[in-house]
């Protein structure tokens, strides 16, 4: 118990004692609330055994206090010291407002409102980035007009960047997948004794859809959340608008470089994929299925025709646009706080994927419709 | 305010600071005493942010002593409130919910009186009551220092620590600042030490100023006192207010 409670006839007095603080508070404020009281009542607290109070104590009783006298009561602060009393007349000099309620509304309708709102940010970002495209397009025709203006160095770093250092993990990645395909391919051809077929599975598919799809997936994990983080941190630390200002036009400096790499380093990635995805195939061939290398190529050469690498290889270039616009556009976005950084970081990477497989199947589309 | 003859509540002994082969702080003394408000000032890298730190306990120095002298025995972390120099405020949170992070953390404390105590500090700085709901990036540089020094007061802290709290700011916006610093000072017997580059501050508030250079303090003394310091960096800092000063008249 933090108080002490003395009852006479009309007089109640309450007595506290020691060193409070926040700690204390809820207690307190608890304590004081179970007070039984009656109109007219006088109460007076007693604080001559109080050695230090600190805001939130003194928050509590004056709260009180207007609750009591708000009743009806007579309410008094006694010997309390020094310290206690400037604390008490601070608090009361500065409890002019509570803090705003929060807006809450019916769940039904904020339910739907949030349905709303979501949709429309969903439109209004990809209206956004359409609009970004454009204006990517415009100063890259620009550059082109000058080329000795495009930024060789940064285009440079970003090829290292993007391509060579990602070799690794799409060579490992792709080598894998090829084995997986041969691997489960041959399980079930051979039931029906199209084991043969395994190379025309791996082959294709690999060609055309696999190398390339896998490389975009890698690209826009590794390279295209590294835009959106290096543009919004740049974003955050106002250094976009200090280029502005400069004269130098961040688009320019930052994007195109980005989007030139994409554009020049996502068909040898494809090639590379391709390639890879085909040793593992050929290895897991040999050595499951022993299909002999040789037997292998014979078998590979029939299955596909050139076109089948094209239309892999095509595609690269324009994913790597969409992973490039994307990643550079939700960097440009990032406003106000790291804790965007990461929100802006991760929608561009869901969004470049996104937007690749659309785009895979458009691509699908037409190639059908023109019977490639 | 402070007399010297009266026990510093904080000491600084013999301080040596170095980051690899990079010297900071080479045999640095200062005393803090109950009640002042004390300027510290310094070139541009002389590791008065760093001595801040080392006197929080984030950075351990590399030789020399630190003492707390309280009443109470050893100052705990609630005695002790801080505003570092870019806020540092937790951007995903909103003001309400930053000023109430110490409270959260020591627990117990209901979620009524957090909101109450959480407006109070905000209308102590100062702050428009909105101000509750809004993060740090929908706030102004003022404004944010200003939540800020609310979260740093959250618990009632003895000693607050402010790293260039008018840096940033307009002049008015500045001395308001000042002023609050003054007030808070005056109202809850606070002990302040400021870091600063800002010489209005300085002569508004400070009752003694720390000098930082050639690894040491210089010099700690009024304002007026330093004005006659003979030191070189001293007089070159104090010669441009001097003048200025003159010029007002
Ligand atoms: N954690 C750290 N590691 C290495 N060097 C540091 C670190 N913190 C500060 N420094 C260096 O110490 C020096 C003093 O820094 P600081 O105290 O921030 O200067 P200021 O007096 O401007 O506040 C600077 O040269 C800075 O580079
Ligand atoms: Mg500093």
């Amino acid at each position: 118990m933090l108080i002490s409670i003395e009852q006479s006839s009309e007089l109640t007095t309450l007595g506290m004692s020691g060193s409070l603080s926040i700690g204390d508070a809820t207690a307190l404020a608890k304590e004081l609330a179970a007070i039984p009281v009656k109109p007219k009542q006088y109460l007076v607290i007693d604080g001559h055994g109080v050695a230090s109070i600190d805001s939130a104590i003194a928050l509590v009783l004056k709260k009180q206090m207007y609750r009591w006298q708000s009743q009806g009561c007579h309410v008094a602060l006694k010997s309390f010291n020094q310290q206690a009393t400037d604390i008490m007349a601070f608090v009361d000099k500065h409890s002019q407002y509570r803090m705003p309620p929060k807006v809450v509304r019916p769940s039904m309708i904020s339910v739907l409102e949030d349905i709303g709102v979501a949709t429309e940010k969903i439109i209004k970002n990809f209206t956004h980035l359409i609009a970004f495209s454009g204006l990517v397009v415009e100063r890259l025709l620009l550059a082109l007009r000058h080329p000795s203006r495009l930024r060789v160095t940064p285009l440079v770093a970003q090829l290292d960047q993007i391509g060579f250092r990602a070799l690794a993990i799409v060579g490992l990645i792709t080598f894998l997948i090829g084995a997986v395909i041969v691997n489960q391919g041959a399980f079930y051809l051979r039931q029906v004794g199209a084991d043969v077929f395994t190379v025309d599975l791996l082959s294709i598919t690999m060609l055309r859809e696999f190398g390339i799809l896998l490389t975009a997936v890698i690209v826009a994990g590794r390279s295209g959340s590294a835009f959106t983080a290096q543009i919004g941190s740049m974003q955050l630390n106002e250094e976009i608008d200090a280029m502005k200002t400069l004269g130098m036009n961040p688009i320019d400096v930052l994007v195109l470089p980005r989007i030139l790499a994409l554009v020049l380093i996502m068909p040898l990635l494809a090639f590379y994929a391709d390639l890879m995805g085909l040793l593992g195939g050929a290895l897991t061939a040999w050595v499951t299925l022993e299909v002999s290398p040789v037997a292998f190529i014979q078998r590979f050469e029939e299955a596909v025709t050139v076109s089948s690498f094209y239309v892999g290889i095509l595609k690269a270039p324009f994913f790597g646009i969409m992973i490039g616009l994307s990643g550079c556009y939700e960097g440009m976005c990032v406003r106000g706080s790291a804790e965007k950084l990461g929100f802006h970081t991760t929608r561009s990477v869901v969004q470049s994927i996104f937007l690749v497989i659309v785009m895979d199947a458009a691509f699908a589309m037409i190639f059908t419709a023109l019977d490639i | 305010m402070t007399d010297n003859n009266q026990t510093p509540l904080i000491s600084v002994r013999g301080l040596h600071t170095r980051f690899g082969s990079h010297v900071i702080h080479e045999n640095l003394s200062l005393d803090i005493y109950q009640g002042e408000i004390l300027g510290i000032v310094g070139g541009s890298g002389t590791g008065k942010s760093v001595l801040l730190k080392e006197t929080l306990g984030l950075i351990t120095p590399y030789k020399g002593e630190i003492t707390f002298h309280n009443d109470q025995g050893q100052l705990d972390k609630t005695s002790i409130g801080v505003l570092f120099q870019d806020g540092a405020l937790f951007s995903a949170l909103t003001v309400r919910q930053n000023i109430q992070v110490p409270m959260r953390e020591m627990g117990g404390v209901a979620m009524d009186l957090m909101d109450d105590l959480a407006a109070l500090k905000i209308e102590i700085v100062g702050l428009p009551p909105e101000a509750a709901h809004k993060t740090p990036s929908q706030l102004s540089g003022g404004m944010r220092k200003r939540a800020g020094l609310a979260r740093a007061l959250s618990m009632d802290p003895k000693i607050v620590f402010l790293d260039e709290p008018t840096a940033g700011l307009d002049p008015m916006g500045a001395a308001e600042f000042d002023d609050l610093i003054l007030q808070l000072r005056n109202d809850l017997g606070l002990t302040v030490v400021m870091v600063t580059h800002d010489l209005d501050s300085l002569y508004r508030v400070t009752d003694r100023v720390a000098v930082l250079a050639e690894n040491q303090v210089i010099a700690a003394d009024s304002v007026e006192e330093l004005e006659k310091n003979n030191h070189p960096w001293i007089r070159a800092y104090f010669h441009g207010v001097r003048s200025r000063q003159s010029e007002e008249r």
